[in-house]
């Protein structure tokens, strides 16, 4: 059966609802030719084109290649394999023979809209994928023998409640299937995303360029109350190697172990589950100080948490933190490190450094001095800071007086290294908002921020952020309560209507219940629901078998409905179901029956084209009227219905 | 069929009807040669209980089959002349003084008959109009102020011309819908010309005619047609010709429910017609387009440049269950 051209339109549609989200990662010359191949088709199906011939195909295939390999270098690997995919389908819409053409496209639809899964794992796209599956078992329903003619609406509901019936049977698997740590296959390098956030470098800028942005860094869910604003300093890395101009991570070596110490008896520690959204780092962060934490991770003598991989998905995790424990670990080689400044420049910040040392009793009294002269001083917190010398600490502390997070920490550190105070900076978030409708904290890019961390010898690392001292309201109130620029501010957050600030926090619970219980549904979680149900110790052969036998017991229950519809059917279905066979015999003999025509019209037109099978065709077609509009009907006339059609030969 | 085993009584009384359908249609056909579709549209009409309208040009015979089938059906017959001065009282009846008796006595118009020839319907007034079709779907007649029922069967053929000419008041669509179906003639084929012309005088051919039926006969076959067997899937058939009509674009505004109910009677009495039982998907699209055509308007020229009428659009746009 040849498809029509124009009942290629539902198709291409389809190719494209698929396409959607990729349009905006997809390179230019591949949508390019999408966009040419779109035309091509649309002319087809307008009838002003024909299909192009087999060497002219092969050309296509030919071009689609080059504009692969001119995008990407290559034709292997995800991104150009799922591009290469699409561009193909495309093509098929060119050699359209027969109905298995059409499926091709179809289940190729149904893999290519599983790959957005590769870049988010988000409920939005999570039901634009069931919505395109919907559309494309619609096409399935379309392209199928006998329910062609149904309208968009009926193809439509019929493939919605097709697609609700399969629930039951994903619900097993999601649960069962075994989890496995990290992806279930590997993927090539080009899988990992680009990286956001706050970076493993620090220079003036860096942080401010983040703070425009409303996405999400991570959610946190507290175990009790949550610690009060002013204790919310995530940290994330930290800085300690200085160069003039950029502040860079310089690592303690890893088998060096933390020391901890709680400086006041009512430390009362904070449990919290943190879900980070992937920033293709390999860090994480947490509170300070941080005292213990569940899984495998290396946890540096600066109380960094460090990854094997990069967060390419969402990713939770489980950790205890002391407010009140202090980092008391500083080698002699350590506190070299956190004293190295570049040599011969700022010689102003130097001397001041130094004059205000001899002026303080101590490195505590010292660093409360730095911290009234930003204060004191007219320093202003700008998210538009003018651009600074070669001698930045000079500029910034004696002429432009204006900057952001990273201007205070790096200065703040900078004059306490020239006192020779052993000083560091450190690079995060700060704050969190707590989402009003849900028991969680959002805790966004434009929360990242940079303090600093000195050695004071009788505690430990103590924090100070020269920011509070600028801008105390940025550490009290957020953010948005900083007085900062609100040209600047993400537009989402900055707005003060009601409405939008509520779908906004409706919208972020719903984000955050789905990276809880879907996407963050791991191993731990799969052992947690068994354990709470009282089965412990499962493991992974276990688990699989039992999916194997609740998919069986669904076949099996759904395969004894399906026989007692059978037997309960009425005559009425039954001729139904035997002279749609008796249609379908004659359709691959090349006579299909007009949905609109009746059986007796379709019966005159069997005779012209087969007038041998005149005899037979009446004969089914008489038992087939008496037992679908004839007031009764009994056994006989099934019985000779069901013989003569399964005898029935159309050649 | 093997349904005869269950009832047989109200299967014989359906045979017998078909029968005596079938010995008509064969006498109609001998004076009004060569329209045997029109003669079987007319008496499924008939049966199914509904009015007839016949559309065409002077001449084609529309006066002669309505004789025909007066003769045949052996039902007393009334011919109505429209002209532009006819009034409602000459077609109902009017109260008349009796001076002898000094009272108003009633004096039966031409509609008190079992058969009412309506010729030439679009050339009185409407309120003329409006006064036999009120009887025909009312089946009786109220004059000043008293109700009286009209004899039983009661068949109204009206005829009209459909060329616009000066001086006519043409049927409004609401109007056309009590009439169950509305046919053409046309001209009849050579064959049937030749003999037309070299044949006997047609007036006297109905005269010499014998009636095959009566008024109490057409009434049991008219019993028997609304007996016939509609199954479920037909309904949904039928209510899906109905939705279609009101949901297309093709068509101003879709088909009443009355109109639903003349396609089920009109496929039910050819059914019976046709000796079946049951109401096949055939007898409805063979009375589609008499009992469609007529009630629906055809927005704009769509369906005419494809030589489409509304029934045939229709016929092969919804899928037959």
């Amino acid at each position: 059966m040849a498809i029509a051209d124009h009942k290629l339109t539902p198709v291409l549609i389809g190719i494209h609802l698929v396409a959607l989200p990729m349009y905006s990662r997809l390179p230019p010359y591949i949508l390019l030719t999408m966009a040419v191949l779109t035309l091509w088709s649309l002319l087809i199906i307008a009838g002003r084109a024909r299909q192009p011939k087999a060497w002219l195909r092969i050309v296509l295939a030919g071009v689609v290649i080059v504009a692969l390999l001119a995008s990407y270098g290559t034709v292997f690997g995800q991104e150009p394999g799922i591009a290469m995919l699409l561009m193909l389908s495309f093509l098929k819409l060119f050699e359209m023979k027969a109905r298995r053409d059409v499926l091709l496209i179809i289940f190729v639809g149904y893999f290519l809209v599983a790959t957005h899964f590769f870049h988010s794992q988000s409920p939005w796209i999570a039901a634009y994928v069931f919505v395109v599956v919907i559309y494309l078992t619609s096409l399935l329903i379309v392209f199928s023998d006998r329910l062609g003619s149904t309208d968009f609406k009926t193809r439509m509901t019929m493939s919605a409640r097709m697609v609700l019936q399969a629930i039951p049977l994903m619900l097993v698997l999601f649960v069962l299937f075994p989890r496995i740590q990290g992806p279930l296959w590997s993927l090539p390098d080009d899988a990992k995303s680009a990286t956001t956030g706050v970076g493993d470098e620090m220079s003036p800028g860096s942080i401010n360029d983040l703070i425009s942005s409303s996405a999400v860094a991570f959610r946190v869910q507290f175990k009790g109350e949550p610690p009060a604003p002013k204790d919310l300093y995530w940290r994330g890395l930290v800085l300690s190697h200085y160069d003039g101009k950029t502040w860079r991570r310089d690592d303690a070596p890893e088998d060096l172990q933390p020391e901890l110490s709680a400086v006041s008896a009512a430390a009362q520690p904070v449990e919290y589950a943190v879900m980070l959204e992937p920033h293709g780092r390999k860090w994480l962060y947490s509170l300070e100080s941080l005292v213990s934490l569940e899984g495998g991770y290396s946890v540096t003598r600066e109380l960094q948490v460090l990854t094997k991989k990069e967060i390419i998905s969402v990713f939770s995790y489980a950790m205890t933190s002391s407010l009140r424990s202090r980092n008391r670990s500083l080698s002699a080689q350590e506190r070299e490190k956190n004293l190295l400044l570049p040599q011969d420049f700022n010689e102003k910040s130097v001397t001041l450094a130094r004059r205000l040392r001899m002026a303080a009793g101590d490195d505590a009294e010292y660093a409360d001095s730095i911290l009234n002269y930003f204060n004191t001083e007219t320093f202003s917190y700008t998210l538009s800071p003018p651009l600074l010398g070669d001698n930045a600490m000079d500029d910034f502390i004696f002429n432009t007086r204006a900057g952001f997070c990273e201007h205070y920490s790096s200065a703040f550190v900078y004059l306490m290294r020239a006192a020779g105070v052993p000083a560091r900076v450190v690079v995060g978030y700060q704050g969190g908002t707590l989402n009003p409708l849900d028991d969680y904290m959002i805790v966004r890019q434009s929360d990242a921020h940079a303090w600093a961390e000195i050695w004071l010898a009788d505690k430990g690392w103590m924090r100070a952020d020269p920011t509070s001292a600028v801008s105390p309201d940025r550490i009290d109130f957020g953010i948005l309560g900083a007085g900062l620029e609100a040209g600047r501010m993400p537009f989402m957050l900055a707005s003060n209507n009601k409405w939008l600030l509520q779908l906004r926090y409706t919208a972020d619970s719903l984000n955050h219940n789905w990276n809880k219980w879907v996407v963050g549904f791991n191993e731990k979680k799969q052992q947690a629901l068994f354990e709470s149900l009282g089965i412990e110790d499962i493991n992974k052969s276990t688990l699989f078998s039992w999916m194997v036998v609740a998919m069986t017991l669904m076949g099996g229950v759904v395969a004894w409905w399906v026989f007692r519809q059978g037997e309960r059917k009425s005559k009425r279905d039954v001729a139904s179901y035997y002279y749609s066979l008796f249609c379908r015999k004659l359709e691959r003999a090349g006579l299909m029956k007009q949905p609109s025509e009746s059986p007796d019209e379709f019966l005159v037109r069997i005779v012209q084209h087969f007038p041998h099978l005149k005899d037979k065709a009446s004969l089914i077609t008489r038992q087939y009227q008496q037992m679908r509009y004839g007031g009764e009907a009994d056994d006989g006339h099934k019985k000779r219905l069901v013989l003569a059609v399964k005898q029935f030969r159309a050649r | 069929m093997n349904a005869s085993s269950s009832n047989p009584a109200g299967s014989t009384l359906a045979r017998a009807s078909t029968q005596l359908l079938s010995q008509a249609a064969e006498s109609i056909a001998q004076v009004i040669l060569g329209k045997d579709e029109q003669i079987r549209l007319a008496l499924t009409c008939l049966v199914a209980q509904g009015h007839l309208l016949i559309e065409d040009t002077p001449g084609v015979g529309k006066t002669t089959l309505a004789h025909t089938i007066a003769q045949v059906m052996g039902l007393d017959f009334q011919r109505i002349q429209f002209t532009s001065d006819l009034l409602p009282s000459d077609i109902l009846g009017a109260a008349i003084y009796n001076r002898e008796q000094s009272t108003f006595e009633f004096h039966k118009g031409p509609v008190f008959a079992n058969f009412i020839l309506a010729d030439e319907v679009n050339r009185a007034t409407p309120k003329t109009q409006s006064a036999l079709l009120e009887a025909m779907e009312e089946r009786q007649v109220t004059v000043e102020g008293e109700t009286r029922k009209l004899p039983r069967p009661f068949f109204v053929i009206a005829t009209q011309n459909p060329l616009h000419q000066l001086g006519t008041y043409p049927l409004p669509e609401s109007q056309l819908d009590r009439f169950l179906m509305r046919i053409q003639l046309g001209y009849p084929d050579k064959k049937a010309e030749r003999e037309l012309l070299q044949g006997a005088d047609r007036r006297d051919m109905i005269k010499h005619l014998q009636p095959v039926l009566n008024a109490g006969k057409l009434l049991t076959v008219q019993k028997q047609a609304a007996k016939i067997h509609v199954a479920e899937a037909l309904l949904d058939y039928i209510q899906a010709v109905l939705e279609f009509t009101r949901q297309s674009p093709m068509f101003e505004f879709g088909l009443s429910p009355r109109g639903g109910l003349a396609l089920l009677n009109a496929a039910r009495a050819r059914a019976l017609l046709e000796g079946q039982d049951y109401v096949l998907p055939e007898h409805i699209k063979t009375v589609m387009a008499a009992v469609v055509n007529h009630r629906l308007e055809v927005a704009g020229d769509e369906l005419g440049r494809q030589e489409k009428t509304a029934a045939s659009y229709i016929a092969e746009s919804v899928p037959i269950p």
